[in-house]
């Protein structure tokens, strides 16, 4: 488990969260390509990037990877990088979608015709990740990733006399900095040699300190001459800027300059440091002093390259206004001497004390801490700031609040979710017959990261409803605590049905879109709906105004005279109106022949799952009682052999039955057991458990693979595992080879049965304790009270101050009679 | 015809009866109100919404009638402040000291006046709406004498016509109404606040005398300083500014206007001696201050006789503004209500924190007569203090008297991060009663579950079953605090320093058992409460808008987690997913059933 708790606690760094587009041609595929076009596209020399779509077209939900991958191949083509999808169907033919399951799974890359590599969807999770991984590979060369300590010495040697090295310790590979890094790298490779490692033991090899976050070196390799490569090492510099691709790639820029320049010769042209907003630091001279002078400062420019440039003032060769300007004669009295200017600022900063390299060493240096701690309020949250450590308490470890925080400043339409307020509320209350109500607080970070996919539902809500307006509204509780207390809200986000001006129900569910889309959009409907004409009929089973399969319809066929099963089918209906479509007929030649295109006859109640490839639909004939109606439903109206899935995971966890899970790799031949087990799944013979199913993939990471090696060790494939998560049992199939109806069900019933020795596991404890300690601020107010004491105990010649029993102030110190008018000391209030 | 004969005759009884009343069977409420105040109209208030069967007594003829003439300068001291920003009524409360709680919006003080310092007639005018749209019923003109006991568990008190009233509970809201007039030689030459004349002429070319270094005093000063010749103020100690000591009763900048002509030289000035020490003779039109033992005496040190000192010359006028007291003459000997003992607490009754007066069971204060409680320490003593504290009364007797718990809201656990800084940026009582009123959060043993109950005083922490009707051993308080000065004192914001934060932020005090009754009462100067297990602050906020994400939040969070030892962070449905199908338990984000897996975040199919 603490494999577990440390991927996610990466997650959450890494993560940014996906953009869900809105528009319908992005549920298309983008640069699509056609399977006879596929090598022409990949043969030229340059990389090319590959998505083979298995899907459907076009897209019934937003697609996470395609839309990243979009906006990721924007990018990508300043790289010369191509990239395409290409949609498997109709074409069987083609070698890779052929490949099956697997190759929906990867991206592929491609060089001269060549595949080069494919790369597994899981380490794909945003843009920076796509981008910086498809440059890592077009790079790999050019950017080795060091895994231990010789590598880089390696790579240090080799440079030595001939080119500098850009060295980067980064978290993981997929990361924001790993892809500032990389599009960096990509333009200067051709003047430095880069690398990159994950592992702090590597940075250890240059740095002295503890490396924590993303940082990057710069190894001045090129300045240590040949002779000397075996005992010298490379002048190490860290880069102190936040790892951003502006700052990052100035920063390359100055590197590559020179940074010590003759002040009369920059006057002459206009230079390049004015477009790149770089410090000034300037050395007064005269001509007497100049040369050494001149040495001196390029010592000094070695240091601070990348920081600043050096301006050598030569006080006798420039004309005296131009000196002047300067502060010469009045700022600057003797040379040589030194000033600086902050980028931004017009006006200089001079040096105080004597003109030694030391001095301005401590002078330069503290100047620019200086403009760094004006400037970090806004670079309190780089992770690599050089002076402000942050602590490891304050660095964001909830990966949702970490994803809020990203997606703070972006700008969104809320037309949709117009924000009411106590006299909008009422109003719309009285005027709209249904709308939906989001009552939040706008610092929760839940609500942050849904806010924009909840504009999205508005958005598809508009063409519902009959004034073509959105259903949605929201109130920030935190600006309208009134308006939420009157609605008795408490917690938040909460979301109210408002439906004939009155409260209707709760929306309890997943925070996503299509969710939210599917239970207004079920409201906005009539519902149930009786059904007396074909084409009502017809209508009903393409899922009414809805696309089809959006919802589970739930038809009921009755006879005429079957009123108690009517009223038991209207009552079911009303109350889960908000999950199911539900349909009814009333006898009659077309109740009959609908009844009887299901297989069966009147008295009958019908749910139609378009979704489930196993099963289209079931029939309950029996006892059509309210609650016989209502189980059926809850049981029935999942797929019948489901995959496990985050999606569907509480819904299938609320039948409170052992979940019977087989785990298959789509390449594995031994696939049958899957036919097997949809057949005993369809027969509802083993109603005590949920028999579904688990892909585990070509991707060790993936959420199957992660889930049955913590049941097994070192699994073959296919395997069933029985999970009963009420008691933690774990039950392994014993059966390796025999995956045959009679077998599994022998050892479910064993199970059931409660059969001893057929228990493998059980589920781990799972203690959940905080990552960090809080602050411990008591134990920090004791220690200052002791150390307050003791000064008060020094100052007052030894005599006692009493301790005291709590946490709290002692006494203060008699203070100096205050002169009149001074405001007097306070007296100490409520404090701790 | 004949109705009107009826009507006639009926309205004659009535006079008689009128005539009779010395001989008819008192009055009986449950609840009688002494003072039609903003103190007693808001426990009416509170009294009538929950259908109470009270009265409010009032002497005058109309509500707030203090108001009608004092200040007498006519200029209240509290802030209106009409803008804040925000549309929070709640967080706006925080900066509006005038208007009284109530859930009708036309009742802010910002729709009566856009001054920042309202006219005191506006708040009268504000007091009379308040008493009528609310429909709380006063008694007016009718003067209460006489507060005895009747039984064990009655009260009987007699108006100016000797009309008695039962009352189960007596409460009293009359203020501090008797002027404060110590005793001293001459003090037949002095005026008081409030005797002194208004009319500036009467001060012209005078130099004066104004005893007394409070807002009174000063205010007092700034009327008249353009007409007399000089001002001096006389006072024992030195006065404190409200700004540095962060106590509205101190004396606040809007009257401070003397202390600006003294300190640059303009005559005027500040001076300290003993009033009783002191003897005021009238010579001629001129008023001499002597000061037996000192004017006659030499320095000591230099035995030099004194022939500088400072109240050398005589005075025109002498002003007495020396504050006012509580009335304690309203109660019969049976009913023996005490004054406080502490120096300077004398001027208000002995009461508990339950706002109840030392030994007289059922008869309790509300408004500023209660400000022993929190004197010199939080608002009490002032219409935004009170106003809650009256609250607090209402809810101390609906448990009390009606056996009614104290309004709470049940929760999940995992709800809590949210509610708590919900309350951190717009709670008013917290904020204007710091240190005073608390949140507190009790839990279920589990810990699953909290309940959440707003503004309680934190120093009736170990009778909180008692006095709220909630059973808890493990609690959270949440209160606000000015931080203490001697490590910084400018704004520092800075979260890992937080417990030195300068300015007012919300600090929680965790205990794992409620604190006993004796460590209640052993508490050391300075603190609210004692010790706790374990302490969180939360830094000061330059905005005081405590949302930051890291600063606020998650250092709270990191709290919470610490009291109860679980990860409450947030997490994706597919990592709770991944949790769930390997461990038997999850964390409290994901569990089963729960709201926030219900509601889960789609994200995130990284399994591992």
């Amino acid at each position: 488990m603490a494999a577990l708790r440390k991927c996610s606690w990466a997650v959450l760094v890494l993560t940014n969260l996906a953009v869900f587009a809105t528009a319908t041609d992005e549920n298309l595929l983008f640069n699509p390509l056609k399977s006879k076009d596929l090598n022409d596209f990949v043969s030229p020399p340059f990389v090319r990037v590959v998505y083979f779509f298995k899907g459907e077209l076009p897209l019934q939900q937003p697609d996470r990877f395609l839309l990243n991958f979009k906006q990721a191949s924007d990018i990508l083509e300043d790289y010369g990088v191509k990239t395409a999808t290409l949609h498997c169907k109709n074409e069987a033919m083609n070698e890779y979608c052929s490949r099956k399951h697997s190759v929906a799974e990867s991206v592929f890359i491609f060089r001269g015709g060549n595949l080069l590599l494919e790369i597994q969807l899981a380490s794909m999770f945003n843009i920076d990740a796509i981008v910086s991984n498809i440059l890592q590979m077009v790079m790999l060369g050019e950017v080795p990733i060091v895994s231990d300590e010789e590598k880089l010495q390696q790579i240090m040697d080799m440079n030595k006399g001939k080119q500098d090295v850009l060295y980067s310790y980064q978290r993981a590979v997929g990361t924001l900095e790993h892809r500032v890094f990389m599009e960096v790298a990509f333009v200067y490779s051709n003047q430095y040699a880069f690398a990159l490692s994950t592992s702090t033991e590597v940075a250890r090899l240059i740095s002295s300190t503890d490396v924590r976050h993303p940082t990057i070196w710069y190894l001045q390799c090129k300045s240590v001459s040949p002779m000397d490569a075996s005992t010298k090492s490379c002048p190490v510099l860290r880069y102190t800027g936040p790892i951003n691709l502006e700052t990052f790639s100035k920063y390359m820029k100055l590197i590559s300059m020179p940074n010590v320049l003759d002040f009369q010769e920059s006057m002459l042209t206009k230079s390049e440091f004015d477009d790149l907003q770089v410090h000034r630091a300037y050395i007064f001279t005269d001509a007497a002093s100049y040369k050494s002078t001149q040495a001196l400062t390029a010592e000094l420019g070695s240091h601070f390259i990348g920081s600043m440039v050096f301006l050598i003032v030569n006080v006798n060769k420039l004309p005296t206004y131009v000196v002047k300007q300067l502060g010469y004669g009045s700022q600057v009295t003797e040379v040589p001497s030194a000033a600086f200017r902050s980028y931004g600022s017009n006006n200089l900063e001079y040096m105080s004390v004597k003109f030694t390299e030391t001095n301005i060493r401590n002078f330069l240096k503290h100047v620019l801490d200086t403009f760094n701690e004006e400037t970090m309020d806004e670079r309190l949250y780089t992770d690599n700031h050089p002076i402000f450590e942050v602590p490891p308490q304050e660095i964001q470890d909830d990966p949702v609040a970490e994803d809020a925080y990203l997606i703070r400043n972006k700008k969104f339409n809320t037309t949709s979710i117009p924000a009411l307020t106590d006299k909008t509320f009422p109003a719309m209350l009285s005027e709209k017959n249904l709308f939906l109500v989001m009552f939040y607080v706008q610092w929760d970070p839940r609500t942050q990261v849904f806010m924009e996919h909840y504009a999205e539902a508005g958005r598809m809500l508009e063409h519902m409803t009959s004034d073509n307006t959105s259903p949605l509204a929201r109130v920030n509780c935190a600006d309208w605590p009134d308006v939420c207390e009157k609605n008795d809200v408490i917690r938040y986000p909460t979301f109210i049905l408002f439906k004939n001006h009155k409260r209707m129900s709760e929306y309890q569910d997943r925070l996503d879109t299509m969710t939210v889309v599917k239970f207004v959009s079920l409201h906005l409907q009539q519902n149930p709906v009786t059904l007396t004409t074909k084409a009502e009929v017809t209508q009903f089973l393409e899922g009414g105004m809805a696309s089809t399969g959006m919802y589970v319809l739930v038809l009921g066929l009755f006879k005429e005279k079957d009123t108690e099963e009517l009223k038991a089918f209207a009552t079911v209906a009303s109350d889960l109106r908000h999950r199911f479509m539900f349909g009814i007929m009333k006898g009659g030649s077309l109740a009959e022949g609908t009844a009887q295109y299901f297989g069966t006859g009147l008295s009958s109640v019908v749910i139609i799952k378009e979704q489930d490839k196993d099963e289209g639909f079931t029939v309950l004939k029996d006892d059509l009682t309210q609650g016989n109606i209502a189980k059926f439903i809850e049981e029935s109206s999942l797929p019948v052999f489901p995959a496990l899935e985050p999606e569907n995971f509480v819904a299938l966890r609320s039948l409170k039955k052992p979940f019977v899970i087989l785990f298959f790799s789509v390449d594995n031949s031994k696939v049958e057991v899957r036919k097997v087990m949809t057949e005993m799944a369809k027969s509802r013979q083993f109603n005590d458990f949920v028999l579904c199913y688990m892909e585990v993939g070509m991707n060790s990471n993936s959420m199957g693979s992660f889930i049955l090696h913590s049941y097994i060790d070192e699994p073959s494939l296919p395997t069933i595992v029985t999970v009963n998560h009420d008691n933690g049992k774990l039950y392994n199939y014993p059966m390796g080879n025999d995956f045959s109806k009679q077998s599994i069900s022998k050892w479910l019933q064993g199970i059931s049965s409660g059969k001893a020795g057929l228990q493998t596991g059980e589920l781990k404890d799972g203690k959940w304790k905080p990552l960090l300690p809080a602050y411990d601020f008591l134990a920090m107010i004791d220690s200052e009270e002791a150390e307050y004491r003791k000064e008060v105990e020094e100052s007052m010649g030894g005599g006692r101050i009493p301790s005291r029993s709590g946490g709290t102030a002692p006494k203060p110190i008699p203070m100096p009679t205050s002169e009149p008018g001074t405001p007097p000391q306070p007296s100490i209030h409520t404090e701790l | 015809m004949l109705p009107h004969i009826v009507l006639v005759l009926w309205l004659y009884m009535q006079v008689i009866t009128i005539n009779c009343t010395a001989n008819l069977p008192a009055l009986k409420k449950d609840y009688c109100i002494i003072g039609a105040g903003p103190s007693g109209l808001q426990l009416g208030y509170f009294l009538h919404k929950a259908g109470r069967d009270y009265l409010i007594f009032e002497r005058t003829n109309s509500s707030g009638a203090f108001f009608m003439d004092y200040p007498r300068h006519r200029t209240m001291i509290s802030i209106n402040k009409r803008n804040t920003g925000k549309t929070n009524k709640e967080f706006n409360l925080r900066h509006d000291w005038n208007s009284l709680l109530s859930d009708d919006d036309s009742l802010q003080m910002r729709h009566y006046s856009h001054d920042f310092f309202p006219h005191a007639d506006v708040f009268v005018k504000y007091l009379q709406d308040y008493t009528e749209k609310h429909g709380i019923n006063v008694k007016y003109n009718t003067n209460i004498v006489n507060v005895k006991r009747r039984d064990k568990f009655e009260f009987q008190m007699q108006d100016q016509s000797n009309n008695t009233y039962d009352c189960g509970t007596v409460i009293v809201g009359t203020g501090l109404s008797l002027p404060n007039i110590p005793s001293f030689k001459g003090v037949e030459h002095t005026v008081g606040y409030e005797d002194m004349s208004m009319d500036k002429a009467d001060y012209e070319g005078k130099t004066v005398l104004i005893m007394g270094k409070g807002n009174s005093g000063f205010e007092t000063a700034d009327y008249i300083m353009g007409a007399t010749n000089f001002i001096h103020i006389l006072s024992r100690t030195q006065y404190k500014l409200a700004w540095n000591t962060h106590y509205v009763g101190d004396l606040r900048a809007v009257n401070n206007g003397l202390l600006d002509t003294y300190l640059l030289k303009s005559l005027d000035g500040v001076l300290y001696s003993e009033v009783e020490k002191m003897k005021f003779v009238k010579i001629g039109d001129k008023i001499h201050i002597t000061q037996p033992g000192k004017s006659n005496s030499t320095h000591r040190q230099s035995r030099r006789p004194v022939d500088n000192n400072d109240l050398r010359e005589p005075y025109d006028v002498v002003i007495r503004c020396l504050g006012f007291k509580f009335d304690f003459s309203l109660f019969d000997k049976s009913v023996h209500v005490e004054p406080g003992r502490i120096k300077g607490k004398e001027k208000y009754p002995a009461i508990t924190h339950s706002y109840e007066a030392f030994n007289v069971p059922g008869l309790f204060f509300t408004g500023t007569n209660t400000h022993s409680l929190d004197h010199k320490k939080s608002a009490g003593g002032f219409i935004h203090g009170f106003r809650y504290t009256a609250r607090v009364l209402s809810r101390i007797l609906e448990f009390r008297n009606h056996n009614v718990s104290w309004p709470s809201v049940t929760q999940p656990t995992t709800e809590l991060l949210n509610h708590i800084v919900k309350r951190f940026n717009e709670a008013s009582g917290t904020y204007q009663m710091y240190g005073v009123l608390g949140d507190i959060v009790m839990f279920s043993r589990n810990r699953t579950v909290y309940t959440y109950i707003e503004e309680f005083p934190v120093n009736l922490l170990d009778q909180l079953r008692t006095k709220t009707g909630h059973d808890t051993e493990e609690v959270l308080v949440i209160i606000m605090q000015y931080g203490k000065r001697r490590f910084f004192k400018k704004f520092t914001g800075i979260p890992g320093k937080a417990h030195l934060s300068y300015f007012l932020h919300p600090v929680l005090y965790y205990y794992d058992e409620l604190p006993s009754r004796g460590a209640m009462r052993n508490l050391t100067e300075g603190s609210v409460l004692p010790r706790p297990m374990k302490v969180h602050h939360t830094v000061e906020d330059f905005l005081t808008d405590f949302t930051a994400p890291n600063s606020h939040i998650l250092l709270l969070r990191r709290f919470l987690e610490s009291c109860f030892q679980t990860d409450l962070r947030n997490l994706y449905d597919s990592q709770c997913f991944s949790m769930a199908m390997t461990s038997e338990v999850v964390s409290s984000m994901c569990q089963y059933n729960d709201y926030q897996l219900k509601m889960s975040l789609p994200g995130e199919r990284q399994g591992s």
